[in-house]
């Protein structure tokens, strides 16, 4: 397949499969890994080896149920890289990306009779960031040389690796302030742990990390935010790559084409009422349990599962039945 | 280093190391880079596509787009002369052309039975996709009903004071609901579509029965009509602390000396009784800044009800309590 560029830091098709005549790339899924499968376009792999070539995050917007964290799992896996997820919420602040202290611990030991306190690091508890940047300080906590015999090691959750992936999903649902607290430590891929006896640097190589971060649009992010990321805006599913997506996961059947027609046009009602549009997943579950069910979308009770599965209104008389 | 050279070497170096040789591919790059609107883009990348074999990097990175940037092509002035003739035209242009003899006996169109359908080309004055969080930021009010406040409690405990009660985190809520208080004025006729958007907008975001939703000409204060029914009452003062939502234009657009137009001394005392009851009452308005009259802008909170308007510039102008308590 011709991307009219060389995929030197990413290139799907080694683990996938090439339709040249979509151009496109599916890499299949592995269930037992959590990867869900992907299909590439060729602007996704300009993107992802634009942002690796830059060391810049990727900002992956679109609607919701367009795939984007799908995408960054989906690239970890062709990567061989560590994972590491985090979904904002309109409480996460930006040093919880990076770390969390446990101050209702410290306190409680500090309330035991004749007990020394520990050094403030065993109360560090490192997070995706500090994790993908520099998992060997991760592991002690941050903890100096002095500290370490009286602080337990950190695990890992990603397990062992040297390079990572960290999505941070649906910022647009965090205070309008965190993009802006994120901005340094993304650009320069360092920030400080000032919560330790004594503050820590941690560095990361952006060589070794690739940061994406996903926004449904809910809110506009802020344009010194943007500047610093690469950004990929994808477009709503189509018929064509839903069915790919449906036949890489349950093998190939005529009816994932209908079932896909029918969550398009419940797509496009959605959208035009300004109602949530059905996603990928509720699509796959769709499929999932008309398979298992054996309904099919010609049969009478399909709209009982579209009804339960794709278009889940409180008054949930589907569009164009009776 | 100025910060768009900083940008440009990400994109000499995309250029460069991915071996990109499609000019729609290099167009892809300039706009994941947000680089699409720079005016030296091109020459960069004019600049970016002649490194390669045989050509000296060192030379071509040293460039900088700054110094290529070829003239900006102006229009040809014109004399002042010129221009008035122009303007003439433009305005003969305009001018409405007489109405043609056929048109008295030509029959009117029948009306379309049904409602009409919603036009297409309708785009709210908040965008529909950033409407929730533009929202959301308007109508939130800070609660101390979050988690417990963690470092509270330790603080006080440190000092062996005894706790008289969980201090909670201060959050926003949009629990306490809203009073929207729609402005049915001459001069808010144009807005009425994003006035129904608006308002539906809000009955999303809003649990049933946490909207009440009122008309007024004028001011509020002259009296309000509640939604659905017929008579006009005083307006009814929220319980403490409740948002009040004020879709009007203040009365900037309604004709001069109409009823419609209030003084901005009515509307001073609207919002003062509204302050000195307890109630933050915010008004969206259509028209910028500019228009605002000079005694309300800077003592009320008034937001431009506009397409550019974002969530943060809302809680700057909202949110110095919110940001304070933070």
């Amino acid at each position: 397949m011709d991307l009219g560029f060389k995929p030197r830091y990413f290139d799907p098709a080694r683990k996938g499969a090439v339709d040249p005549e979509r151009g496109t790339v599916t890499v299949g899924a592995n269930l037992a890994a959590g990867v869900p499968a992907y299909v590439y376009s060729s602007p996704i792999i300009l993107a992802v080896n634009l942002a690796r070539a830059s060391g810049r995050p990727l900002f992956v917007a679109g609607r919701p149920g367009t795939g984007k964290t799908t995408l960054s799992r989906n690239i970890a896996h062709v990567l061989g890289w560590k994972y590491y997820q985090r979904v904002v919420t309109s409480r996460t602040r930006a040093k919880d990306l990076m770390w969390t202290f446990d101050t209702l611990r410290r306190l409680s030991d500090a309330q035991e009779q004749n007990r020394q306190l520990p050094p403030r690091a065993a109360y560090v508890q490192p997070q995706a960031l500090w994790w993908a940047f520099d998992p060997a300080s991760a592991a002690t906590r941050g903890a100096s040389a002095s500290e370490r015999s009286q602080v337990t090691r950190a695990v890992d959750p990603a397990g062992p690796g040297r390079k990572s992936v960290v999505l941070i999903d649906e910022i647009d649902k965090a205070d309008p302030d965190v993009p802006n607290d994120l901005l340094e430590a993304l650009d320069v891929a360092r920030f400080t742990v000032d919560e330790l006896d004594t503050p820590l640097e941690v560095r990361g190589r952006r060589e070794n990390v690739l940061v994406m971060i996903t926004s449904n649009g809910e809110r506009e992010m802020p344009s010194a935010f943007i500047r610093r990321c690469v950004v990929l805006t994808l477009a709503d599913p189509t018929v064509d790559w839903l069915d790919t997506i449906a036949t890489d996961r349950f093998g190939p059947d005529p009816f994932h084409r209908e079932i896909a027609e029918r969550v398009m046009t419940l797509r496009a009602v959605a959208r035009e009422q300004n109602l949530r549009e059905p996603s990928t997943a509720e699509y796959l579950d769709a499929v999932a349990a008309s398979r298992a069910l054996g309904i099919r979308p010609r049969a009478k009770t399909w709209s009982l599962v579209a009804e339960s599965l794709l278009w889940k209104r409180e008054d949930p008389k589907l569009p164009g039945t009776r | 280093m100025r910060r768009s050279q900083i940008f440009l070497a990400d994109l000499l170096r995309g250029i460069d190391q991915l071996k990109i040789r499609d000019a729609e591919v290099a167009r892809s790059v300039l706009r994941m880079l947000s680089l699409d609107r720079l005016e030296a883009a091109p020459e960069a990348l004019r600049q970016a596509a002649a490194v390669g074999p045989g050509v000296d990097r060192a030379t071509a990175s040293t460039q900088t787009p700054e110094m290529k940037t070829p003239p900006v092509q102006r229009p040809p002035q014109l004399s002042s002369e010129a221009r008035s003739a122009r303007l003439e035209r433009r305005a003969r242009g305009t001018a409405a052309p007489p109405a043609p003899p056929w048109l008295d006996s030509t029959p009117a169109l029948a009306r379309p039975a049904g409602p009409t359908p919603p036009s297409r080309l309708f785009q709210p004055l908040f965008p529909r996709t950033l409407a929730r969080g533009l929202l959301s930021a308007t109508l939130a009010t800070l609660d101390r009903d979050g988690p417990l406040d963690i470092q509270a409690c330790v603080e006080e405990i440190a000092q062996l004071r005894p706790l008289r009660e969980f201090p909670r985190e201060q959050v926003t809520t949009l629990r306490l609901g809203a009073q929207v208080l729609v402005d049915s004025g001459l001069g808010m006729a144009p807005f009425r579509p994003d006035v129904d958007d608006l308002i539906a907008r809000i009955g999303q975001l809003l649990a049933p029965g946490q909207v009440s939703l009122l008309h007024f000409a004028g001011t509020p204060a002259r009296g309000c009509v509640p939604h659905g029914h017929p008579e006009m009452k005083p307006w009814p003062m929220p319980a403490r602390g409740t948002p009040v939502l004020v879709l009007t234009d203040l009365g900037i657009g309604a004709p001069a000396g109409s009823r419609d137009r209030p003084a901005v001394s009515e509307w001073l005392a609207f919002f003062d009784s509204a302050r000195l009851a307890g109630v933050a009452v915010t008004a969206l308005l259509p028209y910028g800044p500019k228009r605002w009259p000079h005694g309300l802008a800077g003592s009320v909170r008034l937001v431009h009800w506009d397409h550019r308007t974002t969530a943060a510039a809302i809680r700057r102008t909202l949110g110095p309590l919110l940001r304070a308590t933070r």
